[in-house]
């Protein structure tokens, strides 16, 4: 399968993906966008976010042909006073079609994030596959999360489902690593560092990985 | 397809029947005119004798009623009536505390939803309401004399004012949100309870609600209050006879759980399918308290129910464990609310629906965790079973979280009836009616498995009994 993977600043307003078409897209922002996925394509949807924004942005998904695949994978560095207001909403409207979102926040500083993902399943979309995880690494006591992961259900035939964590670095892993000589701030990277990598391995193409593990690990060293 | 037809259709079967649908024949004392205001506020308040302030609370809350807008979110209610219902039915006699001065017509149809059966068996105290008013009312003895107050909300107003005073309408204020407003309008009947210091309840207290009249609306008014240390369990149960005519419950329940109590709080929702069920439920926790939500809804049209628990002292603990089925023209909207306002303090959220013949369900639901609250711990899980694909389940989840110390996780599945796990039971000898029940059974099991054993005895023979009686 040939992937055509694309870096850029912001996404179209209105994106259809062709059938047999399989794209990757890096980007370092989100913006509103519809976005079309035909018969057979799919689609990799990688946000490395440090800027925020103020007004909320909508990441409308359709999945409109059989065995579409999306995967959205945002990576969330969230630092100062920035927000970071989205929503996600995933239209199948067919049957056979999978969508799967991963979100990612590490919480710095007096940063915001507001997420909702909804996944909507319309009548007769049978055997659609989809699931939205949105993992939150808190590490300051002035962060602020807002997470509605939601699911709207219309076909029986299907497996559909969402999980949210929120929490801050293990106390156990910290010890360890400083146990072991490390100082609690390069601890407290790393174990931030290996959270932000987790996703990683569901980008289908090895440049992008690279380029994904360098944008994060510009932003976790600045200080 | 994804469910086999013999299995649709027993479970049709066991859902879509109602025991309770009967009518009773009586005349009523009182029936206010149809339509809501402010004289027919001030005629119940009248009837009931109030002091003054009760009756400008009604008045205000009138006012706000009438101010606030139907929500814009969650279950259809564009089609309810405020005009076309009775606000106010007064049964021919209330506040009884023997079976045999109650109305023969009344008793009798308490006797057949099995009440003063319980009573004997297993239960501390009973109160009935029929209509507007609680007709029957009884404690044990010796929690009466443990200084234990059980009674209708209205007569605790007249005997121990002390207490209204201070706690009525302050968990749930009645600008709260337009039906807590209503409800704060023409509140009559429910439950107060006032268990005092170190006193422990051992056997349930419980209450029974029917409504029997058409385009009546049941407003009652309950009030929990469990003092340092004590523990106590209510339940509450509801029926209506089946009709096609639109009838409104909504009723407003406020609980307080001070230090070291522990407070349990069991629903039994089975509302005949003409029924709108709009209910606020809240509950404050003080340090190491303890609230437990247990709510089942199997009946009503319509449900938009959030039982809250705000975590207000360190230490404090919150639990909703909660079931809801849909069927054919039935919308459960329910879920939980809970709200961290203190360190140490840590909940679970476990609620389970099941959807079938274009039943939805939806599960809406809040998890904050307020600035200063640290050392959290908070666990949602959100299970749909969908049976047929007419059907329709949603999870709207809503997480706030304002502190770093916090170890939060939620989860939530939509499934159907598998077809490894139907295979699997019948290569083991099960028809296909036992196994989708023990299957159906098996999802719901979890929740069920908190009830006191003769409900959930009750609730696990309405599945299991329908199901082996419509073979063949």
């Amino acid at each position: 399968m040939h992937h055509l993977t694309e870096f850029g600043t912001k996404l179209p307003r209105n994106l259809t993906i062709k059938t047999k078409e399989h794209r990757i897209l890096v980007a370092d922002t989100l913006n509103t966008t519809d976005i079309i996925l035909e018969e057979n394509s799919s689609l990799t949807l990688v946000a490395v976010l440090t800027k925020g924004w103020t007004e909320k942005q909508f990441l409308n998904f359709y999945l409109d042909g059989e065995n579409a695949t999306l995967n959205f994978i945002a990576m969330i560095i969230a630092k100062g006073s920035n927000e970071f207001p989205f929503e996600t909403i995933s239209n199948h409207e067919i049957p056979r079609t999978s969508a799967y979102y991963k979100v990612r926040g590490a919480m710095f500083d007096n940063s915001k994030v507001y997420y909702k993902g909804n996944l909507i399943i319309k009548k007769g979309a049978q055997i659609t596959d989809t699931h939205l995880a949105h993992h939150t690494l808190m590490l300051s006591r002035n962060a602020k999360v807002e997470t509605i992961p939601s699911l709207e259900i219309l076909a029986d035939d299907v497996k559909a489902g969402h999980a949210a964590t929120i929490g801050r670095v293990d106390e156990e892993m910290l010890f360890y690593f400083q146990s072991r000589g490390l100082d609690k701030k390069t601890a407290t990277t790393s174990l931030t560092r290996a959270f932000m990598h987790s996703d990683l391995e569901h980008i289908p193409d090895a440049d992008a990985r690279m380029v994904v593990a360098e944008m994060i690990e510009k932003e976790l060293n600045v200080q | 397809m994804a469910v086999p037809t013999q299995t649709k259709k027993l479970i049709d079967t066991t859902f879509g029947t109602y025991k309770f649908g009967f009518r009773t024949h009586v005349a009523s004392a009182f029936k206010s005119p149809k339509g809501l205001n402010e004289k027919v506020v001030r005629k119940l308040s009248e009837r009931k004798e109030e002091p003054k302030w009760m009756l400008d609370f009604r008045l205000r809350a009138l006012e706000i009623f009438e101010q606030k807008p139907l929500p814009q979110w969650g279950a259809d209610l564009s089609k309810i009536d405020f005009e076309n219902l009775h606000y106010y039915i007064m049964p021919p006699e209330k506040g009884m505390k023997n079976w045999g001065d109650v109305n023969p017509e009344i008793a009798k149809a308490f006797s057949l939803l099995g009440i003063p059966q319980a009573e004997k068996k297993f239960l501390a105290a009973t109160s009935a309401q029929f209509e507007s008013e609680v007709v029957y009312s009884s404690l044990h003895e010796a929690l009466s004399k443990q200084g234990v107050i059980f009674d209708s909300t209205d007569n605790a107003l007249k005997n121990h004012p002390e207490f209204f005073k201070e706690y009525f309408g302050k968990i749930i204020p009645s600008n709260d949100n337009k039906f807590a407003a209503l409800n704060s309008a023409v509140w009559s009947g429910g439950t107060f309870i006032y268990v005092p210091k170190g006193v422990e309840v051992a056997l349930p207290l419980q209450a029974y609600f029917r409504m029997n009249s058409d385009n009546m609306g049941q407003f009652e008014r309950t009030l929990i209050i469990a003092d340092e240390g004590s523990k106590v369990h209510y339940i509450e149960g509801c029926t209506a006879p089946v009709s096609s005519a639109n009838s409104l419950h909504a009723a407003v329940v406020e609980i307080i759980v001070k230090k070291n109590a522990r407070v349990q709080y069991t629903t039994l929702q089975d509302w005949a399918h003409n029924i709108y069920n709009l209910v606020t439920k809240r509950a404050y926790a003080y340090e190491n308290a303890e609230m437990f939500w247990l709510d089942c809804n199997i009946g009503s049209h319509v449900t938009m129910k959030y039982p809250a628990i705000y975590l207000m002292g360190r230490g404090a603990r919150g639990e909703v464990q909660s079931l809801a089925f849909s069927g054919k023209n039935q919308h459960q909207d329910a879920g939980a609310k809970i709200i961290h306002a203190a360190p140490d303090t840590s909940s679970i959220i476990n609620s389970k629906s099941i959807s079938k013949s274009g039943g939805r369900t939806t599960y809406r639901g809040l998890l904050k965790v307020a600035k200063g609250a640290h050392n959290i711990k908070a666990k949602i899980n959100c299970d749909a079973l969908l049976l047929d694909s007419d059907s329709r389940s949603d999870t709207y989840p809503t997480n706030i979280i304002e502190e770093d110390d916090v170890n939060i996780a939620h989860e939530a599945t939509v499934s159907k009836i598998g077809e490894e796990q139907m295979f699997y039971l019948r290569s083991r000898g099960l028809s296909e009616q036992e196994a989708g029940s023990m299957i159906v059974n098996g999802f719901a099991d979890p929740i069920i498995k908190h009830l006191p054993m003769e409900y959930a005895v009750e609730l696990n023979r309405l599945i299991e009994m329908e199901m082996t009686g419509s073979v063949g």
